[in-house]
């Protein structure tokens, strides 16, 4: 897995993979129009994160394994409590909290997307 | 309020990429009309799979007065699904004894077990929860980890949450 598709696996990406997956076999979308179709999500879900969102994250939890290989780093957290603060325009703070019993962390070097691809 | 909602980022990307290929799918000679049918079938999937807030499906009374609408009936698979036992019935649990392999369970049968052992964890695998990130920093001293993390998509029991930001401790 490379930084580029690293969120194809995030179900929106997953639902995108789907859809064309279907098509392509239908044979109404070319399967090379798909991998572009693909490369575009990469782009705009990246953007969409940096940009769009403004939500800030803290999480507190048990650390059960972790393990870094090629620039990813999975982690496995139990006991997990995320808390999420959203900042609305009129200046107050919407929070919400939610807890995960066993949650999987996957994050990518953030420096690897500044790196030219292929 | 809410002005970046999971619905709202995700209806972004939609048509941000929808857009982006526009051009893509008018040099293959591919009609614009294929191009909606892709955009409408990859909204309704993402509607299907529940990872958006409940704001975004048509508001329903919250009555539980009245039973299910219906109830599906089981897909055939199922059914036939714990049929196949060896060993006269009694499921051989500690392996200690030899693999009724050679004598019992023909070759389609083994092939059976293998495909519903990985499809089996396939399914698990996607019903865990998951977080998608960059990471800028991991740091750990002694057993306490603090990892600073950016661009994440957090999946917990089913539903979607972004971040831009995040920022975690862990004990070990």
């Amino acid at each position: 897995m490379t930084l580029l598709t690293l969120y194809r696996t995030s179900k929106i990406g997953d639902c995108l993979a789907e859809a064309l997956d279907e098509m392509i076999t239908q044979e109404k979308i070319p399967g090379d129009l798909g991998m572009k179709v693909m490369a575009e999500f990469d782009a705009a879900i990246y953007k969409a994160l940096e940009k769009d969102v403004t939500t800030k994250t803290f999480f507190k939890g048990h650390l059960d394994s972790y393990r870094y290989c090629d620039q990813v780093w999975t982690m496995v957290m139990s006991d997990t409590t995320f808390r999420m603060e959203t900042a609305s325009p009129g200046g107050s703070t919407k929070g919400t909290e939610v807890k995960a019993d066993k949650i999987k962390l996957v994050c990518v070097d953030e420096r690897l997307w500044q790196q030219p691809q292929k | 309020m809410q002005d970046s909602s999971v619905s709202t980022v995700y209806r972004n990307v939609i048509d941000d990429v929808i857009a982006r290929v526009k051009s893509d799918f008018v040099q293959e000679g591919v009609d614009e009309v294929v191009l909606d049918e892709l955009r409408v079938l990859w909204e309704t999937k993402l509607q299907q799979s529940g990872v958006l807030e409940p704001e975004m499906s048509p508001a329903q009374p919250d009555t539980s007065i009245h039973p299910p609408p219906q109830i599906l009936p089981l897909p055939s698979f199922l059914s036939s699904y714990p049929s196949n036992h060896h060993n006269g019935g009694i499921p051989q649990q500690d392996g200690s004894d030899d693999p009724p392999e050679k004598d019992k369970g023909g070759e389609a049968e083994k092939e059976d077990n293998l495909s519903d052992v990985s499809s089996d964890s396939e399914k698990d695998e996607e019903c865990d929860n998951v977080v998608i990130a960059q990471f800028e920093k991991v740091s750990r001293t002694k057993n306490k980890w603090k990892c600073q993390l950016k661009d994440g998509i957090i999946n917990i029991d089913g539903r979607d949450y972004l971040f831009n930001r995040a920022s975690g401790e862990m004990q070990f």
